[in-house]
């Protein structure tokens, strides 16, 4: 059965670990939004505040020495849908799939009601233009 | 033979990385090798015990600045699984491929290029040239991958054609 898809007006934040944003130089990699195996974890805004949202990310992605999440990156469904299909490149149809997480002690998941996945591959020059788009939030 | 004392070693190796065997370390099938590497590699391998000591070079220090260097010692304490389990140990192929890149092209430390490690254990250089477009390296095993927004192209090269894809990259940088 499909999974339901995220509607165009709302908001989603991809989580940015700090192999993938130089904050230093602010220049962001490709691989925020590139996965040779697709399936993009973001999350839903209208689902979960970004402070709660930080809290998850910190908890399933911070243990040391794996490096850290500095921060997210958040975008509008619809804006993300027609820079996919405006990549001349490329023109890529990506969509955004609801997807929550219940806990699973486990295998070490964490609830995340908000959670969502891009599922279509995302090649590193669409990533790039969806990257220029993104309004970023420091982690907190 | 005294591959220590070799200019062409310390060309492939002034970055340092080292180990009492070489090639048990290295994961990448040897068929992705390129042959002049392979040969370094296997006379690397009868080397007698060396210091642990995989650093970069002063060229790519030079390149990448004191930040990109923090940026580097992180990433090598990263195990495998980082990021969820979805993360790859750096590569030391890709690091050496790094160092071959940058070596020939030392005017890109004018431009700052950060240092990022991808989920495949791979270092990558981004930056933005003068018109704040994108260009974005990664150093595979066995390829480099690009993307040049100026140019809108997106590819992928074999290690043997390196000096045409540092030559494209000259003639954005002037």
């Amino acid at each position: 059965m499909p999974r339901p898809l995220a509607p165009p007006e709302e908001n989603i934040v991809r989580a940015i670990h700090y192999a993938w944003w130089d904050i230093e130089n602010d220049v962001k990699h490709s691989s925020i939004f590139k996965d040779s195996k697709g399936n993009i974890s973001v999350s839903r805004l209208s689902i979960l505040s970004l402070d709660k949202l930080f809290e998850i990310f910190h908890q399933q992605l911070d243990s040391s020495p794996n490096g850290k999440i500095i921060g997210a990156g958040e975008i509008n469904v619809g804006r993300l849908i027609e820079i996919g299909l405006e990549h001349k490149e490329n023109p890529t149809s990506l969509t955004v799939e609801e997807a929550p997480i219940t806990e699973n002690k486990a295998k070490g998941e964490i609830e995340n009601p908000a959670h969502a996945e891009i599922p279509q591959k995302i090649s590193r020059g669409l990533a790039n233009r969806i990257i220029k788009e993104l309004v970023f939030h420091k982690g907190i | 033979m005294n591959l220590q004392s070799t200019g062409r070693l310390s060309n492939f190796f002034s970055f340092g990385f080292g180990g009492s065997n070489v090639k048990k370390s290295f994961e990448e099938p040897k068929d992705k090798i390129p042959d002049q590497e392979r040969e370094l590699l296997e006379d690397e391998a009868v080397e007698p015990k060396q210091k642990e000591n995989f650093i970069l070079s002063r060229e790519a220090i030079a390149i990448i600045g004191e930040n990109g260097k923090r940026r580097f010692e992180e990433f090598r304490r990263y195990p495998n699984g980082w990021y969820g389990g979805k993360g790859k140990k750096i590569s030391k192929w890709s690091v050496l491929n790094f160092e071959r890149f940058v070596k020939d092209i030392p005017e890109l430390k004018l431009f700052r290029p950060g240092l990022f490690l991808t989920l495949e254990g791979n270092l990558s250089l981004g930056w933005e040239d003068r018109n704040g477009q994108s260009i974005e390296i990664e150093f595979y095993p066995d390829k480099i991958e690009y993307f040049i927004e100026k140019f809108n192209e997106e590819s992928s090269i074999h290690l043997g054609n390196i000096f045409r894809l540092t030559e494209k990259i000259r003639t954005i940088l002037k």
